[in-house]
């Protein structure tokens, strides 16, 4: 059935989110047929309305031949919302017990996979200052949205956001206050760029490519819920195989590992929070 | 009237303001074993992500949980949306999770629930919305209509605060306007 009811009624059924994410592999590669139905179908069809357009055909044949309109498309289909110190009691957790843990170690390579624009990379540079260990990271950030990399490389956190991240970080309880990290620009409040400097961001799609290399901590919270089963088994294998024994994976606070493919290559030890150790070679 | 009650996949509820005595009295009234999982979308305090399961788990003669991402829906359970996701059920009958933007000021969004549990059970979906101080919901409920759900509103009159149940009425014609006891009554009548 073809959805062409009044926009705001625009339904899309199964098999013409499939014709979509066909269609959008064919013609530029990127791999959505993984991607779960609930909020991906929901993700095409607000994309739909906001853009007028009431058939999935006329999207179809608009991407096909617009590539700019498909950049477009591609930036407005992944969702975004990010927070700095998200869930206080994990970064309290990491801060406590997974800190001196790595400290031990003479070197820490850090993956933030899905980082959007940066929130959660600046949690994790305030948090290592804090406790004096940013010289001895190395931290890559990737994400599989240009324009998302771009503003979290610039350091920038528009300033209406900064309320929710001030909240989030006196109930973290951090050692200082959150405005003593940030510069204000006019409307935009911007990280020193001394904190920067440990960071490398790139631009990474975990749909499509594997490892980039070997780590001691891998991120990937609030990034593998927009993926069916099958795409989150195939990423946690990826991240699986950027850890060696010993190191860790840390992931949302409403994802588990129970059920995935990899359960048994982790252990969450004394963890209260989603953080596990790998457990095997 | 109850004519002949249909074979319920799922029961979706939705409620803000007003709505928390009512969910206690259903979870402590519903007749054991309740074969039908119930699925409950509740505004709620941003932020605050304990407490809202204990308080609903005391007096409930099911288990309340907050499910995490990807996990399998199953009877003898009420699955209460967590705070700060958006809840949507996906078509291998499992749960997903999503921070997408809030909805009418909310997230978890009523409207988003009720609309992916409509697309995912089409008719074996009973959709109920509760008291609340806003509109959401109102949309969703008349989505899980259109799907072919039955739809049920707790009687504005009796609701203490009126503003959701009134959308939702608005929003489409439901098959039923019940009070919350004729709710209860209404849930353990189709629990066969
Ligand atoms: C909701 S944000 C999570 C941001 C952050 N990790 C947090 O928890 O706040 C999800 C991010 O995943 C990214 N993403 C979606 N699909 C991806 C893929 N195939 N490869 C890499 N990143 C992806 C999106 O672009 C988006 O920035």
């Amino acid at each position: 059935m073809e959805g062409s009811l009044s926009t705001n009624e625009l339904t899309i059924g199964v098999s013409e989110v499939r014709r979509i994410s066909r269609a959008v592999q064919e013609s530029y590669g990127f791999d959505f047929s993984n991607y779960a139905l609930s909020s991906f179908r929901r993700r095409l069809e607000r994309f739909m309305r906001l853009q007028k357009i009431t058939s999935v055909s006329v999207l179809i044949e608009r991407m096909i031949k617009d590539p700019v309109f498909f950049n477009f498309f591609l930036k407005e289909i992944t969702v975004n919302v990010t927070e700095m110190f998200r869930d206080s009691s994990f970064w309290r957790e990491m801060r406590d017990k997974l800190l001196p843990e790595l400290n031990k170690r003479y070197r820490i390579k850090i993956w933030h996979a899905g980082c959007s624009s940066g929130e959660e990379v600046y949690t994790m540079l305030i948090m290592l200052s804090e406790a004096g260990m940013l010289d001895k990271v190395r931290i890559t950030a990737t994400d599989i949205n240009s324009d998302v990399l771009k503003v979290a490389q610039s350091g920038l956190i528009d300033a209406k956001k900064m309320e929710l991240n001030q909240k989030n970080y006196s109930s973290f309880l951090g050692n200082s206050s959150l405005t003593h990290y940030f510069k204000r620009e006019d409307n935009t409040m911007r990280i020193d760029p001394r904190l920067l400097r440990p960071v490398t961001f790139q631009e990474h799609d975990l749909a499509r490519e594997g490892s980039i290399g070997g780590f001691d901590l891998v991120l990937c919270r609030n990034v593998m819920i927009y993926f069916n089963k099958d795409l989150q088994n195939r990423v946690l294998s990826t991240f699986s195989s950027s850890l060696a024994r010993g190191s860790y994976l840390a992931i949302g606070t409403m994802e588990s590992l129970d059920g995935t493919l990899v359960k048994a290559q982790f252990a969450k030890g004394n963890f209260r929070e989603n953080i596990y150790r790998k457990t095997s070679q | 009237m109850i004519s002949r009650p249909t074979p319920y996949k799922a029961i979706v509820i939705g409620g803000s303001a007003g709505s928390f005595p009512v969910i206690t009295k259903v979870l402590s009234s519903l007749k054991t074993p309740y074969r039908i999982p119930l699925i409950l979308c509740l505004h709620r305090l941003k932020h605050v992500r304990s407490g809202f399961v204990e308080a609903l788990s005391i007096k409930s003669n099911i288990k309340v949980v907050e499910p995490f991402d990807k996990q399998t829906i199953k009877p003898g359970f009420a699955y209460l949306a967590p705070a700060n996701y958006h809840l949507s059920i996906e078509l291998g009958n499992h749960f997903s999770l999503s921070t997408e933007e809030m909805v009418s000021y909310s997230r978890p969004s009523i409207d988003i629930t009720f609309e992916s549990c409509g697309f995912a059970y089409k008719q074996k979906l009973l959709g109920v919305i509760l008291s609340g101080a806003n509109k959401d919901g109102a949309h969703g409920i008349r989505k899980v209509k259109a799907y072919g759900g039955t739809t049920l509103v707790q009687d504005p009159m009796e609701s203490k605060v009126a503003t959701m149940p009134t959308a939702a009425i608005e929003s489409h014609k439901p098959n039923h306007i019940y009070s919350s006891q004729k709710i209860i009554d209404f849930l353990n009548l189709i629990n066969r």
